[in-house]
């Protein structure tokens, strides 16, 4: 059985929804993609990974021997956080959750505002058709702050049943 | 266990410490000094300066003014120093060349007891770390209380550590 969560927190109850997409999703038939997780880590270690060369070789050398490599490795560091902080703002997006099943994939992010018991889902296909639809929470959680799953599940099948109907 | 969602949280810990690495090893290129953040130890310089603050250095001017206050190093002593210019000499010929001596505000004699080697001057290219150019009050006591108890760098840590890897993303 589930945590309970505090259902006055919005922020509370969005992670733990967001945290049972995947089985949710899986239990609709969905296998999760890791694309862009993966492509953020591997970005974000290579500057983690700077960052700890730039520290070795000033711990291991003097200074002035290697101000020409630490500006490389500044330089390098700076460009990969940019590359960091665009792949966070514009490819990723908010994006929790990516998917595939035999015949489609599917993207799903979510949102939700401060003091606002609603739980926003976009849902986001291989052709880039999009669903947005919202979730008022007391429908899936209890007032003890337990989540219905099967409710969650019923109402995200019927969110794709709705996307799959726009696309054709 | 989500290998992901737990490299995800490591990566945040991982951008606490580089981040705050990266802004002062690019202050320091910027500066051209080894350490542009200093932490006055001592209450030598009072009362322009408080043990406890912290020191902006830059180091890119070719000559030091008298009444300029500087961080130095002497030889065989890993604390630097910071005290104001009380003399200097410099040449324009042979790579401009200065020699400054030096005193602490709160000192009653100037600093040719401290100097290594039985030197009566300090040179700026070598000895001099930079030239102070704005400070922030008290800050420094953090790293003053995580130098002189060898806990306290332990429990800094923990506490960097546990805040980011339990702190959402």
């Amino acid at each position: 059985m589930s945590k309970p969560v505090n259902v006055y927190s919005i922020s509370e109850v969005s992670q733990t929804l967001n945290e049972n997409l995947p089985d949710v999703l899986a239990r609709l038939g969905y296998t999760e993609t890791f694309e862009l997780v993966d492509q953020k880590l591997l970005i974000g270690y290579s500057v983690a990974i700077v960052a700890a060369v730039s520290f070795v070789i000033d711990k291991q050398f003097v200074h002035k021997d290697i101000v020409k490599y630490q500006q490389y490795l500044v330089g390098i560091y700076c460009i990969l956080s940019v590359i960091f902080w665009y792949f966070k703002k514009y490819v990723e997006k908010a994006v929790v959750y990516s998917g595939k099943n035999d015949t489609e994939t599917i993207k799903v992010k979510t949102s939700y505002e401060d003091s606002k018991p609603l739980y926003t889902v976009t849902l986001i296909d291989k052709k880039k058709k999009t669903l947005v639809s919202t979730l008022e929470i007391n429908k899936v959680f209890n007032k003890e702050g337990y989540l219905q799953s099967e409710l969650f599940l019923e109402w995200i099948k019927q969110q794709l049943a709705t996307l799959s109907s726009k696309r054709q | 266990m989500n290998i992901r969602a737990e490299l995800a949280k490591f990566l945040n810990l991982c951008f606490v410490f580089s981040s705050a690495y990266m802004f002062w090893q690019t202050y320091s290129i910027i500066a051209d000094t080894h350490s542009p953040i200093v932490v006055v130890l001592s209450g030598s310089m009072e009362p322009a300066f408080q043990r406890g603050d912290i020191l902006f250095l830059w180091n890119r001017n070719q000559y030091s003014k008298v009444g300029d206050i500087v961080v130095y190093e002497v030889e065989d002593k890993q604390i630097p120093i910071v005290h104001r210019v009380l003399r200097e000499h410099h040449s324009t010929k042979n790579n401009g060349k200065q020699l400054l001596l030096t005193k602490g505000d709160n000192n009653a004699g100037n600093d040719i007891p401290l100097y290594a080697g039985k030197k009566t001057y300090l040179a700026k290219n070598t000895d001099i770390v930079g030239t102070v150019k704005g400070y922030f009050p008290q800050l420094g006591y953090v790293t003053i209380w995580v130098a002189e108890n060898k806990y306290a760098k332990f429990a800094l840590l923990g506490f960097l550590a546990i805040t980011s890897l339990l702190g959402d993303e």
